[in-house]
């Protein structure tokens, strides 16, 4: 079983974070999706009273379209490889920490600095990882926790 | 009354949403500027200070590297020239011990990520009151 509702908060935060700050909807929490290609793939790793990391992997054209919403451009006008790289990071940051702070209301936790990883890097497969693809209005966007506390309630 | 505001954030993509979001809001700005970690931050602060002109109000991150944001406020507490400088922490880590811990230090307001450009605005309102809220135009 996973703690408190894992999964639901994983995608709610998510959810948030691209809503908020990044004018885009998440049209299902939950879709079936191949690992996309020529992916941008984020890893940020948390500690503190449980230790884990989370991966998230989009398309280019996707990482490129949150990129121009989160920096104001103007329509158009694509996001340099820095700025897009500076920017899946943040939002990296943002997912992670809004899911743990649903989590861990009471403790401490410190947010390694988010890490973007090559193209061919895949995500972690283990059991005690939760997948979650979603359905994006610029592409699906694929969710990869690793947390200790899923080690515990696997 | 416009604002001269610092943001401290090591992401140079965050630091352009909160001034795009500051521009936008409606504040009154006269002045942003921006720093990488607490210790930049710092540098700037008495820079302007000397200067005379000072900065009204602080936005700090807290993960970054070199000093990070409760190092920044815990320094800005010992420097009596800057310690009635409000700082606005704005972050991913919302948990209840890190707000508290934060508050302590001297921390005046807190804002946890995702944060929608209204938010901003409103505890600016409410940490400098309504007086800097000024339309621009």
């Amino acid at each position: 079983m996973l703690p408190r509702c894992a999964d639901v908060d994983l995608v709610d935060a998510a959810s948030e974070v691209l809503g908020m700050m990044f004018f885009t909807d998440v049209m299902n929490g939950n879709v079936v999706a191949d690992p996309p290609e020529r992916p941008v793939t984020v890893k940020v790793e948390f500690q503190g009273a449980s230790s884990g990391m989370l991966h998230m992997s989009m398309p280019r054209e996707t990482a490129e379209a949150l990129a121009a919403n989160f920096l104001g451009l103007p329509m158009g006008e694509a996001p340099t490889e820095e700025q897009m790289n500076d920017v899946v990071n943040e939002l990296g940051n943002m997912v992670c920490g809004s899911f743990l702070s649903k989590h861990e209301s009471e403790e401490l936790f410190d947010l390694a600095k988010p890490e973007i990883l090559a193209a061919a890097a895949e995500l972690p497969s283990q059991v005690a990882t939760l997948h979650r693809s979603l359905q994006l209005d610029n592409g699906n966007m694929v969710l990869a926790l690793s947390w200790d506390r899923l080690n515990h309630a696997a | 009354m416009a604002l001269r505001v610092l943001i401290v954030d090591d992401a140079p993509a965050m630091r352009l949403y909160i001034r795009r979001t500051l521009q936008m809001s409606g504040l009154a700005l006269s002045a942003v500027f921006e720093a990488g970690d607490g210790k930049e931050g710092i540098a700037v602060l008495e820079r302007e200070h000397l200067q005379g002109a000072g900065i009204d109000l602080v936005f700090t991150d807290i993960n970054m590297p070199v000093m990070n944001g409760e190092e920044f406020v815990t320094q800005l507490q010992q420097e009596e020239r800057l310690r009635e400088v409000p700082v606005l922490v704005i972050s991913t880590d919302a948990t209840k011990t890190r707000v508290l811990r934060l508050r302590e230090l001297g921390a005046r307001g807190y804002i946890s990520k995702p944060c929608a450009p209204e938010m901003i605005r409103l505890k600016v309102e409410q940490i400098l009151g309504r007086d800097y809220a000024a339309a621009l135009c």
